[in-house]
């Protein structure tokens, strides 16, 4: 009787387990759709969209681990790019990414406009990010504000852009462009509302006999 | 919103709450652990002469069920392992520390967790041994931080599991596992057999 | 003696050890659900020495990383889960023997050997234990119990290390055992 009872739980197990590796644990897509409605309630009530000047304060905020994620494709990355921003893929987004810089980190998510940035902080925040935002407008607004002389260009968000680069550039900057770094107070001109406050991250769990 | 577990417990029902909860857990560890027999240090001490190999089969019993389980609730994001707490890797220290354990299990005959659960029982050997753990963890808090503290972080690799280090999904590794453990269990069944013969015999 | 002995041993008393595994299974699986970590015991009472050195000499305590990370911080050094679980284990541990009849005074020894001589190497081996497990960040609940369940591999390492260690030294303690 005992032995029957055993190689049933066995058996029962086995069968969990195989269940379990044919489910698969749920990737980035999975979890983005998991919550789904959250995230795209966010967007829509422009929670996390966050101005050039924002940003900009952001960058000299020595307190703020701020990382910069630029998800646009590597040409347009090459041309011109903020000082210190990193260029990953949008599959590049994975929870080793978000632990690396530690819990209070700020990520702020950049495109040439608003969708695939959108997409980005979503991978990012379905993850696990606690302080995660995008950069409204993009770069395509960036810019416009601190290129163009557009200082007081409002963020429009019903144009939604087509993700393209609009601004011409003749040579591959990179980072050198005065743009991609203004000066500190390059924003005194505009108005804009600070979005960004750190949340602390959930309870710290920890295990372990330590 | 979040996956449903791990629960925020704290959040959930207060902080004397989480209290009573943990407690409560470390009941059903403490009972299981004297059910099983491992108040006795002979029969934990048996499993190193292949008489008994019971520690064996309930601590892999033990690790592949909860294994399973935490990785199904995940798969069905019931359940979230990035919120899990997944010991971090420390290959050496946790290499060296592992033999030093295992010499002292041998000779001393419990760990610290059973040495709790047989000095509640009143074993005598059990008390001694939960002793010479503080003394342990005195001598080792006096002495390795200012001495060793390099060692303590040699081959840290964070937090790092066997799914990362294979490469496959995690469901894969834990079916490999269970494969495993059940194989072994055979194993150990036949072993304990013939040791029995074998003492019957002399 | 012979009486002694026999009342000792109650084999029939003890669960089967798939059962006990499958039942510690799930309680180490509920402890991951509620709390988002595992179960511990070396940890605690590392708690309970820390504690102890920093109401007898805090100065010291404040000094030593190793002690300050454990003492320091808001609250009370014995107000953190690991501690409330041992008191747990102790309680679980008791009432167990208790309901089972094995709650009596007695030590546990090979054939071979007094008590004396086993209250000696429990101590001595205690020792290496606490020792082992405060190096390897861990015991058989803390690593390798939980970290094992949740695919640590450093968990794996240090379980295979201490099965290692305890059969490489097996032979030479057998009369203690024996």
């Amino acid at each position: 009787m005992a032995t029957k009872l055993r190689i049933a739980g066995a058996v029962i197990l086995v069968l969990l387990a195989a269940v379990v590796a044919l489910i698969g644990q749920p990737s980035a897509a999975d979890k983005v759709a998991f919550r789904a409605a959250e995230l795209d309630k966010q967007l829509d009530e422009r929670k996390v969209q966050i101005d050039p000047g924002d940003l900009l304060r952001l960058m000299y905020d020595t307190k703020v681990p701020l990382v910069m994620l630029d998800v646009r494709d590597e040409p347009d990355y090459n041309l011109f790019h903020l000082v210190d921003s990193r260029h990953i893929a949008l599959s590049g987004i994975d929870s080793a990414l978000i632990k690396a810089p530690g819990e209070k980190a700020v990520f702020v998510v950049i495109g040439n406009d608003e969708q695939r940035a959108s997409e980005g902080w979503k991978l990012l925040t379905a993850q696990g990010a606690t302080n995660a935002y995008l950069l409204a407008g993009g770069i395509n607004l960036w810019l416009d504000v601190f290129a163009n002389g557009q200082l007081t260009k409002p963020i429009d968000p019903s144009a939604s852009g087509d993700d393209t680069l609009r601004h011409r550039f003749n040579s591959a900057v990179g980072q050198l462009h005065p743009a991609a770094r203004p000066p500190i107070d390059a924003a005194a001109g505009r108005e804009f509302v600070e979005l960004v406050e750190i949340k602390e991250p959930g309870p710290k769990v920890k295990g372990g006999c330590g | 919103m979040d996956t449903l577990l791990p629960l925020n417990i704290a959040q959930l029902i207060g902080p004397v709450g989480e209290i009573i909860a943990i407690i409560a857990l470390g009941f059903g560890f403490g009972f299981v652990l004297e059910r099983a027999g491992f108040g006795d240090s002979r029969k934990l001490a048996a499993q190193f002469y292949f008489h008994d190999m019971t520690v064996f089969k309930v601590m892999f019993t033990a690790i592949i069920v909860a294994m399973v389980l935490v990785f199904l609730l995940c798969a069905l994001q019931v359940m979230d392992y990035e919120r899990i707490w997944v010991n971090p890797t420390y290959l050496w220290p946790g290499l060296v520390g592992g033999l030093i354990f295992g010499a002292g299990f041998i000779i001393g005959g419990y760990c610290p967790g059973t040495a709790l659960v047989s000095a509640a029982t009143l074993k005598l050997d059990g008390l001694f041994f939960l002793g010479g753990v503080l003394l342990g963890l005195f001598a080792f808090g006096e002495l390795v931080p200012k001495i060793w503290q390099w060692f303590l972080g040699a081959g840290a690799l964070g937090r790092y599991s066997l799914a990362q280090w294979l490469g496959v999904d995690p469901g894969y590794v834990a079916l490999g596992i269970v494969v495993i453990a059940v194989g072994c269990f055979v194993l150990v069944e036949y072993v304990e057999r013939m040791m029995a013969s074998r003492k019957e015999v002399r | 003696m012979a009486r002694q002995a026999k009342a000792e041993r109650q084999p029939a008393r003890y669960w089967d050890p798939y059962l006990a595994g499958a039942i510690l299974g799930l309680v180490l699986f509920a402890t991951f659900a509620v709390t988002g970590h595992g179960l511990g015991a070396s940890g605690g009472m590392a708690r309970l020495i820390a504690a102890a050195e920093g109401q007898l000499a805090p100065d010291h305590v404040q000094r030593n990383p190793e002690l300050a990370t454990a003492v320091g911080g808001a609250g009370h050094p014995l107000d953190h889960w690991l501690v409330w679980m041992l008191v747990g284990v102790f309680i679980g541990g008791l009432v167990s023997g208790l309901l089972a009849g094995r709650f009596r005074l007695t030590t546990f020894h090979g054939p071979q050997i007094t008590p004396r001589s086993r209250w000696a190497l429990a101590l001595i081996g205690g020792t290496l234990v606490g020792f082992g497990a405060r190096m390897a960040r861990g015991c058989t609940s803390g690593q390798a119990l939980s970290g094992g369940a949740v695919l640590s591999v450093g968990s794996f390492v240090f379980m295979l290390s201490v099965f290692a260690g305890g059969y490489l030294l097996a032979y030479l303690f057998r009369r203690v055992w024996n």
